[in-house]
């Protein structure tokens, strides 16, 4: 087992290296660079010409990548073009305020998406299940953007149950120490400082959970099924257990495999959704900042936010396919 | 080795997902009805000749109500809070909040008033003397004083001063570069400066108004806090109405009341700057009452914003205009007739109406009328498709030409949605025989290759930066005699001799006459066609009082909220 991990952190360099190639000469390849865009109307040929050679943008690119590679391996992201500010400090706040966002979507979805398809499965072909499916369809197919705004109109604006946008009230104030807003309030020990948070999270959480939902739910009844049919289901239905035992003991447990896999999957989704999310809830996460970054050509917090989310989502993954060795004892004995 | 592609190809998507984003750009501006009132103050602008006389008229705070919470959203978050190291309005617009310049033009005028400097004098405008106000003091208690500004003033100009942090100071490079820099800063007393151009430029006071550029840092906060002057980390310590609290990047910067301002105000306790990118949701905010100003509405918000009884929206004169221009060093564009027909083929007064409502007016000379040496004789081209084909005929030219026609991939306020006023334009060219293939590309690109004079034919536009001639004509068409400029080749040397007077001269009615005459002489040649004067709707709860939001000056410190 410690070898396979092992194995598996080291095949991560190669991919990582992947990614960073990519990113560093995607992002160069979008015509324009920072300071045509900084420049914007004025800009003056001249003018260009002496800015982008302060900031060494006519060097050749490989030496550029070399040397932002040689700035990542002692840990450092390098310094925005654009205000100069290093980009790992401002990435802390960022990712902490897209992790706790993406977390409680992920929390959002997994709790009504696995209700769901247990659901269904068990009320196979009933109402319920047919309201699920109808459900997830619409789900699937809405834009995010839209339910986003619809969902804002109705709970913010004409009735102001939520607010509209942000992280907490903009009278209120709290000191940052982690940069998750739930955990920081909580620190403080003011409970209505929490409280505000957790109140400014809901709705941007739960559009965001509208992404993985459905597929949580459809996975879960399809693989619920098949298990349900199993014979050592049908034994302990027979052994005269209690049906919510058989349910949630015996198959819950073995269907939850290809659901495991799936919430690694689709963390990049949620990742690509929380760009859209945080853009209309004006979340200050990872997501906004990046899309501003490649607006005014930030090379910089490109590189290192997308290499960073790159990380997260392949580490998450093989944090997946290692917890599959702890649900299902079956692959533990295998490895052995 | 699967896995790993899906990895590879997993990201490669989530790269290409937000580089389509980057093509999505902020909806802004124009059509529908609106009321101009409440919300502004009432300018009443006698344009006397030159003098341009401006009165504002405020309406001043009753007992309990200059204590209220200001909450702007906006599109963006600023980009760093040093004055004249920086040029996007989202900073600007925080900056000259905080830090003031020598000098402030009021109102629309281009008349210069005093600001931290009580007056000046000029013999030569190429020294310059100023008294500056005694008795200001920075938001962190150093004193304003001659040394203050011979510092601010040392650290734009040169590229070497320790205090610069690696910026640059883009602003201040274009607007006084090599051939009409700041030579010398001579401290005469405490409060008194000399400084020496290296040559004259009667421009200069309109240059140093504007605020968010030559607005005064506190050179003890920069030197203390070092390279996070101006970032969430630092903050900014100049001596304006308001005082830098808190700025959480992407999210808010706060700023309060300075109680020791010298000026007369602010009515505000507090001033928070919001961001929120999504053009809807800031509109659903402004109709939540959860802020009390949405900068750029979405067009489509228009209607619904005058319709809702609790919202104004309110009109400021043009400062800005969206024009056509040509390469002139390439056929058929270097020949007069051709660029006449194109003018003659167009019904640009068409345009107005369907794309810009009431927040634009079709253009006659290139300036628009609040701007110095606007020459109000010029009339629009004529519509007239019959003489535009004579007119291609005369130029050898009978059956038209194929060209390439360029607009721009972003949303301005001069051309709300280009690439439909780029088709109507297309179509009335088709009529004559003038078939243009539309083209765009990336907004970076676009500049650049501009600039490069690779288009023959091209949409853009300009707002003013500091109601200055010098920065309008003078930005577009501006050369030393016999060179022209690369990205139009146009080239008309008394244009060019009138330009660098204009720059020099020092009365404004020769000035005035100066650019009056330069207008003249480019409407004739159509080096340009200009299409129309923008104008930018500002839209704001109903109960905000005197909002200004005038290029050079604080836009805050008379507002107050009727409660």
């Amino acid at each position: 087992m410690t070898q396979y991990i092992a194995r598996r952190v080291i095949s991560l360099i190669p991919v990582l290296l992947g990614v960073s190639i990519i990113v560093f000469s995607l992002i160069r390849m979008i015509p324009g660079d920072p300071v045509t865009v900084m420049l914007g109307e004025r800009a003056r040929l001249e003018d260009i010409e002496r800015v982008r050679e302060e900031m060494g943008f006519n060097r050749p690119i490989h030496e550029q990548y070399i040397e932002w590679m040689g700035r990542i391996l002692r840990g450092d992201l390098g310094t925005s073009i654009i205000n100069r500010t290093p980009v790992m400090d401002e990435l802390r706040s960022r990712l902490a305020a897209t992790i706790e966002l993406v977390v409680a979507a992920m929390i959002i979805g997994l709790i009504i998406g696995i209700s769901v398809g247990i659901i269904s499965a068990i009320k196979q072909n009933s109402w319920i299940d047919l309201t699920a499916t109808v459900g997830v369809l619409l789900g699937v197919s809405m834009p995010i953007y839209w339910l986003a705004l619809i969902l804002m109109y109705a709970l913010a604006v004409n009735r102001q149950i939520f607010p509209p946008s942000a992280r907490l009230d903009v009278h209120l104030d709290v000191t940052r120490h982690t940069g998750f807003m739930l955990i920081d309030t909580l620190l403080m020990g003011d409970m209505s400082l929490f409280l505000n948070a957790l109140w400014h999270l809901i709705l941007p959480a739960f559009v965001l959970s509208t992404t993985v939902m459905p597929i949580l739910a459809r996975m879960t009844r399809s693989s619920m099924l098949e298990v349900l049919r199993q014979d050592y289901v049908r034994t302990a239905d027979a052994k005269g257990l209690r049906r919510r035992t058989v349910v949630i003991q015996h198959a819950l447990k073995n269907a939850l495999l290809p659901v495991i896999t799936i919430v690694g999957l689709q963390l990049g989704g949620l990742l690509g959704g929380a760009l859209l999310t945080e853009t209309i809830f004006s979340w200050p996460g990872m997501g906004l900042w990046t899309y501003r970054a490649i607006l005014s050509r930030d090379y910089p917090i490109v590189q290192g936010a997308v290499l960073v989310s790159a990380t997260i989502y392949v580490v998450v993954n093989l944090l997946v396919d290692i917890s599959y060795a702890y649900v299902d004892p079956r692959i533990r004995y295998q490895s052995q | 080795m699967q896995k790993r592609w899906v990895v590879f190809s997993t990201m490669l998507l989530v790269v290409a997902m937000l580089a389509a984003c980057s093509a999505a750009a902020p909806a802004a501006a124009p059509a529908a009805e609106a009321e101009a009132e409440a919300a502004v103050p009432s300018i009443s602008e006698e344009s006397k000749v030159a003098e341009r006389v401006v009165e504002i008229n405020y309406d001043l705070p009753g007992e309990g109500q200059a204590d209220a919470v200001f909450i702007v959203g906006r599109g963006g978050d600023s980009v760093l809070l040093d004055s004249g190291s920086v040029t996007d309005g989202e900073s600007a617009m925080v900056i000259q909040e905080i830090a003031e310049p020598l000098v402030r033009q009021e109102g629309i005028s281009t008349k210069p008033i005093p600001w931290l400097a009580e007056s000046w004098e000029t013999e030569d405008s190429q020294t310059w003397i100023f008294h500056l106000r005694q008795g200001v003091t920075f938001h962190d208690g150093t004193p304003f004083n001659a040394e203050a500004v011979k510092w601010n003033i040392d650290r734009w100009r040169n590229p070497d001063n320790e205090w610069r942090f690696g910026r640059t100071f883009e602003y201040y490079d274009s607007e006084f570069g090599t051939d009409t820099a700041i030579e010398e800063v001579n401290i005469i007393d405490d409060y008194t400066i000399e400084l020496v151009l290296a040559q004259p430029s009667s421009v200069l006071l309109a240059k140093l108004s504007l605020s968010f550029v030559f607005g005064m840092n506190s050179p003890t906060a920069v030197m203390e806090q070092g390279d996070v002057y101006g970032t969430p980390a630092g903050g900014a310590v100049g001596t304006g109405p308001y005082k830098f609290v808190e700025w959480v990047p992407d999210d808010r910067i706060v700023l309060e009341r300075n109680e020791d301002w010298w000026g007369e105000g602010p009515y505000l306790s507090r001033l928070i700057f919001r961001s929120i990118p999504d053009n809807s949701a800031r509109f659903a905010e402004l109709q939540a009452g959860t802020i009390h100003q949405a900068n750029t509405v979405a067009q489509t918000d228009l209607p619904a914003a005058d319709a809702d009884p609790n919202i104004t929206v309110n009109i400021l004169p043009s400062t800005s205009t969206g024009y056509i221009a040509f390469q002139q060093c390439i056929e058929p564009f270097d020949k007069i007739e051709v660029r006449k027909a194109i003018a003659h083929a167009v019904n640009w007064g068409a345009l107005i109406e369907p794309f810009y409502g009431k927040y634009g007016e079709l253009a006659g000379s290139f300036q628009p009328p609040a701007i110095l040496g606007h020459n109000p004789d010029i009339q629009p081209y004529e519509y007239n498709p019959e003489l535009a084909k004579e007119l291609l005929a005369e130029a050898g030219l009978p059956d038209g030409f194929e060209t390439e026609f360029w607009y721009i991939p972003v949303v301005r306020g001069y051309f709300p949605d280009s690439k439909a006023i780029a088709e109507a334009i297309a179509a009335d060219l088709a009529r004559v025989g003038i078939r243009v293939n539309l083209m765009t590309e990336d907004w970076g690109a676009y500049l650049e290759h501009r600039n490069e004079g690779a288009f023959p034919m091209w949409m853009l536009g300009w707002g003013s930066d500091n109601g200055d001639p010098d920065n309008y004509l003078g930005w577009h068409f501006g050369h030393p005699v016999g060179e022209p400029r690369v990205e139009d080749c146009y080239a008309n040397d008394r244009v060019a001799e009138l330009l660098i007077e204009g720059r020099i001269e020092a009365d404004p009615a020769v000035r005035e006459k100066i650019y009056q005459e330069a207008e003249q002489l480019i409407h004739d040649d159509v080096a340009r066609i200009s299409v129309v004067w923008a104008s930018t709707p500002w839209v704001l709860r109903s109960n905000v009082r005197n909002y200004t939001p005038v290029v050079f000056r604080s836009w805050y410190d008379h507002v107050w909220i009727e409660e």
